[in-house]
């Protein structure tokens, strides 16, 4: 009993040590996630989201999504985004045909509107010399879509779930602020069980653009189970797109 | 045929247009790619309680001498090119609304130095200049947004460069796409008038670049 107790300290103490050293660690996103792709819940292709801790970039994970299937995009096309690893903003995002960058967006020192240095971010086409900045006044974390499924994750898993969160969405060539925010639980088909997920949406002045559901598994990964993206913003189509996920890798 | 598809991707994620896609062959991707981001940048929503977009334009500033430019011969030139890009912003989407009355700050010295001194101001930081125009600028005149723009013309460089700034109240930040000419690119004569003009492609440029920058609010 006395070896049993000792057992269960140690045990304890090398967990809180592991806690201590790792905090961030306690985070845990799926190294690839396999989507199908649904349009009025018909599947209609497939695509795969991939995470890896460190990315080229110094001090940066890397988040793709490739190998889209089952329309006219090809697979050669593929979009891939660099985050901050301290706080999961943007560095970099990619737009990649086969392995050359098509365009990008990427956070650099440039001449600000009253003339002086200061952190900016850059579009520019590999086709074109021409590229537009976007100098933000806001402290609010950089996302795009592809790091969204990411953050909306993160966030669920931090609990931090009462307020809505602003953002400075890249949306297109610059940035639009939204909101997160989780407007409570639902139920998903997932490897066939039902299974509880917290809902997310994207709002972008007060209307829904995009909604997550965000599911823990018995392992303590969180990730996107379902991805709906909002078409028709004046809410007139009846079409739905979905995102779902069908199997994970850790 | 390359570049649309580059486009279309870069306007919105791969997933967000998927649907749009879905049922069409390859080629005609391409063909619907204009048409397509048109319909969904025209769909994002303006500020709750409004129906549009309003915008307002003041005449471009001097960077190197920290001055308004109003009053020059090249000022009044890029202000039509500015229009024009402006003009043709608002028909491609109906959201947008030009210096409507009651949503409009005069393009005056009075405001074209208001906006020069507050860019310029070396006691203020970058937050408190952008604040200070949208308080003292643009909210008491409704206005969302204010086209204006840099001119620098160094003796030390052998281009001009043209730099029109768009900055949005809604979404707290400044887009803007840097234009660089010669000056013989930049400045020709009107060979029935004999009056200084902008040279068609840089008017064309400047206008293009105004369009598309709103495109991005």
């Amino acid at each position: 009993m006395k070896k049993f107790t000792v057992l269960l300290i140690i045990m304890g103490l090398v967990g809180l040590g592991w806690q201590t050293l790792w905090p961030a660690d306690s985070f845990k996103f799926p190294s690839t996630i396999k989507y199908k792709l649904l349009k009025n819940d018909r599947v209609v292709g497939s695509c795969r989201f991939e995470y890896e801790v460190k990315g080229k970039f110094e001090n940066t994970s890397s988040l793709k999504l490739v190998n889209f299937e089952g329309m006219g995009l090809t697979s050669q096309q593929w979009l891939q985004t660099y985050i901050f690893t301290k706080d999961s903003s943007i560095y970099a995002t990619f737009i990649l045909e086969g392995k050359k960058p098509a365009s990008e967006i990427r956070l650099k020192e440039g001449v600000g509107f009253d003339g002086s240095a200061g952190q900016v971010f850059v579009y520019k086409e590999l086709t074109s010399p021409d590229q537009i900045q976007t100098e933000l006044f806001t402290q609010y974390p950089v996302i795009d879509l592809v790091s969204s499924f990411f953050v909306a994750s993160r966030k669920v898993a931090a609990g931090n779930l009462t307020k809505a969160e602003k953002f400075n969405f890249f949306f297109g060539k610059s940035t639009k602020i939204m909101d997160m925010m989780s407007i409570g639980t639902e139920k998903v088909p997932y490897q066939g069980k039902e299974v509880s997920t917290q809902v997310l949406i994207v709002r972008y002045n007060n209307v829904e653009i995009f909604r997550f559901k965000i599911f823990q598994d018995a392992d303590g990964y969180y990730f996107p189970l379902s991805v709906i993206v909002v078409t028709d913003f004046t809410g007139s189509s009846q079409d739905t797109f979905e995102m779902r996920a069908n199997e994970i890798q850790k | 045929m390359k570049s649309k598809l580059i486009r279309i991707l870069t306007i919105i994620s791969i997933a967000s247009l998927l649907p749009l896609f879905m049922g069409q062959e390859d080629c005609q991707i391409n063909d619907t790619v204009q048409q397509l981001m048109d319909t969904l940048n025209k769909k994002m929503p303006p500020p709750p309680g409004q129906d549009k977009l309003y915008i307002t334009h003041l005449t471009f500033m001097d960077a190197l001498t920290k001055t308004s430019i109003a009053n020059t011969e090249v000022a009044e030139l890029i202000n039509e090119a500015v229009i024009k890009g402006m003009t043709e912003a608002q028909n491609k989407n109906n959201k947008l609304a030009i210096n409507e009355p009651g949503h409009l700050i005069e393009n005056t010295d009075n405001n074209n130095n208001n906006l020069v001194n507050t860019t310029f101001d070396p006691n203020l930081d970058k937050n408190d200049k952008i604040n200070k125009i949208i308080n003292e600028m643009m909210t008491p005149n409704n206005v969302d947004v204010i086209v204006t723009g840099h001119y620098i013309d160094d003796a030390q460089n052998p281009k001009v460069s043209v730099r029109p700034l768009v900055i949005v109240k809604h979404n707290q930040k400044i887009v803007t796409k840097n234009l660089q000419f010669t000056k013989s690119e930049l400045m020709c004569t009107d060979p029935n008038s004999q009056k200084k003009i902008l040279c068609r492609a840089a008017h064309d440029q400047i206008a293009q670049a105004v369009q598309e920058l709103l495109e991005e609010l």
